[in-house]
């Protein structure tokens, strides 16, 4: 049962249309990540589902209600901003409890639900504080507990770790997970962070300009990009992608050629977009190898090694296990067919 | 102040310029001419005060010892002037309040809205300020006496209210753009209509704002003195008119007139002072965001 759709929902401002053609749905209780690069209209999008961004085009539908033209205090939902956007003149309490109040509920029940939110947060101690008199990432779980604190139907979270530094980042997205784990929440989390994405989402959603290039769970998008935007965003090291032909259950590429099994629709001398991964290559002895990579820069990640050089006059990278490597070696390695995703020269979209 | 610059000159960034007057003067210098300028300032001041104290007798005499007594403000205080104090109060309460009842909204709606020929619309208010005060006095009079508003409290409010309005609009704009969208978008998630919002979250946000502006609006119709001449006569005049009333063929009176520019001068004075915090930081943010 999905707890928001989206029908063909455009945004235009002016002349520009940011969001084009939108139709999705939201699982029920699962955690949906918008992921996508600045300005690809995943923001927007959120932002449409809370009402504070006006609909040019589609519906919106929070459970069975139309809600296309609804306040956004009339939508049941709880929001997360990039900047957290505490009331400053409130105290930590003050600003949880507000939505509660401001709808009515007694100063009992109030108190009591602040409490229980406070501690689920470890907030319990700064309740009493304004916001100034936090640190970052206690600003981020009274955000979060604002939100959580009102039983809303749908949680929206706007890149809320973005303003955290790195390790307080990894510590906030463990909680998150945690936390949406435990209250079984619909949420819909937008970030530009692919392991964000990977690590919290049920569901991903990869946006470009507008338009929604990919649905599905973290390893189904991993493992079967739909076309070679989604291979190249996600995944980091990012997918090699080698121009190739296809001649005679060959891919050749210069003096490399890979055998292969056939592909429906492909034709023979037609020239493929060959994608594989940087830890799928393998290095081998030279006898099994499918060509020589010249190697140019090694770069040292302590586990693993990352080798980038000339394979048959293209870039590839190569992801492998520590070995005493130089730039300017020769490393014989096999491109096994197994892994390959193929893609479309013109369109983009996947083959295989 | 003064130990940073060195530091910023040894650096060598800077490009070279002449040291500045700070530098090349000790510190006592630029103290004893700021307390110069400071007495040359308040002299006025203190003269007045000084000169409503002294007895009728002995007005301008210039011992510093005197008896101070009270007599000047006995004087007033059977006259006319306590009836015109309280136009004073009154008109310039009522304008300010309208002003800021009015402007404000105004000002919110200005800066959040989105609508066409909004910046023209800012424009055109602040072009009510720009003509001289003179240029509206014969339309304002004729007006007034077709209106039946001439030497009416009321019509001092409304000529005290063209003016305060373009100034409550253009000082409370800033503070509104300074406050985050986000804060009211937050609270319209959390249930709140737009004036609700504008009520618990952007109002008491803007508090600083709103302090300095009321009381650079209050000050401004305080002190005017050309309107209330030329509106009014004897039913609505204010004190600043009525101290020009104690000069008389018959001689100028000028115990009445010390104690009742003193008395004109305190709430400007008080009120300066009460929010004086407010008033740095609100002329300030004003300026810096603007």
């Amino acid at each position: 049962m999905s707890v928001v759709r989206l029908e063909h929902v455009s945004k235009r401002f002016g002349d520009v249309e940011v969001v084009r053609d939108v139709s999705l749905q939201l699982p029920q209780g699962g955690l949906t990540v918008f992921l996508g690069p600045s300005g690809c209209g995943k923001t927007t999008t959120l932002r449409m589902i809370a009402g504070l961004e006006s609909v040019s085009d589609g519906r919106i539908f929070i459970g069975d209600q139309d809600v296309t033209s609804l306040d956004p205090r009339d939508r049941n939902i709880a929001m997360v901003f990039q900047n957290y956007a505490l009331y400053p003149h409130k105290s930590v309490a003050e600003n949880m409890g507000f939505g509660l109040k401001i709808r009515g509920t007694n100063d009992a029940e109030i108190a009591q639900r602040v409490q229980a939110a406070a501690q689920m947060l470890g907030l319990s101690d700064l309740l009493a504080r304004r916001p100034k008199q936090l640190s970052g990432g206690q600003m981020q779980r009274v955000a979060l507990g604002r939100a959580i604190v009102r039983d809303a139907e749908v949680f929206l979270l706007d890149e809320p770790l973005s303003n955290l530094d790195a390790k307080l980042r990894v510590q906030m997205r463990e909680e998150i997970f945690k936390l949406q784990r435990r209250i079984r929440k619909s949420m819909v989390y937008v970030t530009h962070d692919q392991t964000e994405a990977m690590t919290l989402a049920d569901q991903i959603v990869i946006m470009r300009d507008g338009r929604v290039q990919q649905v599905g769970a973290p390893l189904e998008i991993f493992d079967r990009p739909v076309n070679l935007y989604v291979a190249g965003f996600i995944g980091s090291p990012e997918m090699n992608i080698l121009d190739m032909r296809f001649d005679g259950g060959l891919l050749k590429a210069g003096a490399i050629s890979v055998a292969t099994e056939a592909v429906q629709g492909l034709s023979q001398g037609q020239a493929v977009k060959v994608g594989i991964r940087p830890d799928h290559v393998e290095v081998v002895a030279p006898e099994q190898a499918s060509g020589t990579l010249e190697v140019e820069v090694c770069e040292n990640l302590g586990t693993t090694m990352l080798l980038i050089g000339n394979f048959a006059g293209q870039r590839l990278r190569v992801l492998t296990t520590r070995a005493s490597i130089q730039p300017g070696g020769l490393v014989p390695v096999r491109l096994p067919p197994a892994q390959f995703h193929l893609f479309d020269v013109a369109e983009g979209t996947r083959l295989n | 102040m003064a130990a940073e610059i060195p530091s910023a000159r040894t650096a060598g960034t800077a490009p070279v310029r002449r040291p500045g007057w700070r530098e090349r003067h000790p510190l006592w210098v630029g103290d004893l001419a700021t307390l110069v300028l400071v007495l040359l300032v308040l002299f006025p001041f203190f003269w007045l005060i000084q000169v409503s104290l002294r007895p009728k007798e002995d007005l301008f005499g210039t011992a510093l010892l005197f008896t101070p007594t009270l007599e000047n403000y006995a004087a007033l205080w059977k006259g006319n002037f306590p009836f015109s104090f309280i136009n004073s109060i009154v008109a310039s309460t009522a304008a300010t309040v309208l002003a800021m009842l009015l402007g404000v909204p105004a000002a919110y709606a200005l800066s959040r809205g989105r609508f066409r020929s909004g910046g023209q619309i800012s424009l055109w208010i602040l072009v009510t300020r720009m003509a001289p005060p003179v240029a509206f006095t014969i339309p304002l009079f004729i007006s007034f006496r077709w209106l039946d508003l001439h030497d009416t409290r009321i019509g001092l409010v409304i000529v005290y209210l063209t003016f305060s309005l373009a100034l409550v609009i253009w000082m409370m704009k800033p503070f509104f753009d300074a406050i985050p969208r986000e804060l009211e978008e937050a609270a319209a998630i959390d249930g709140c209509t737009t004036w609700q919002t504008f009520l618990t979250v952007t109002l008491p946000l803007a508090g600083p704002g709103l302090a300095a502006t009321a009381v650079i609006c209050f000050i401004q119709s305080w002190n005017d003195f050309f309107f209330a001449l030329i509106l009014t006569r004897t039913q609505a005049s204010t004190a600043p008119v009525a101290i020009v009333g104690f000069i008389q063929y018959v001689g100028w009176e000028w115990g009445r007139m010390a104690a009742a520019g003193t008395l004109v001068m305190m709430p400007v004075v008080l009120f300066s002072i009460f929010v004086r915090k407010y008033l740095v930081k609100g002329l300030a943010a004003g300026s810096i965001k603007g």
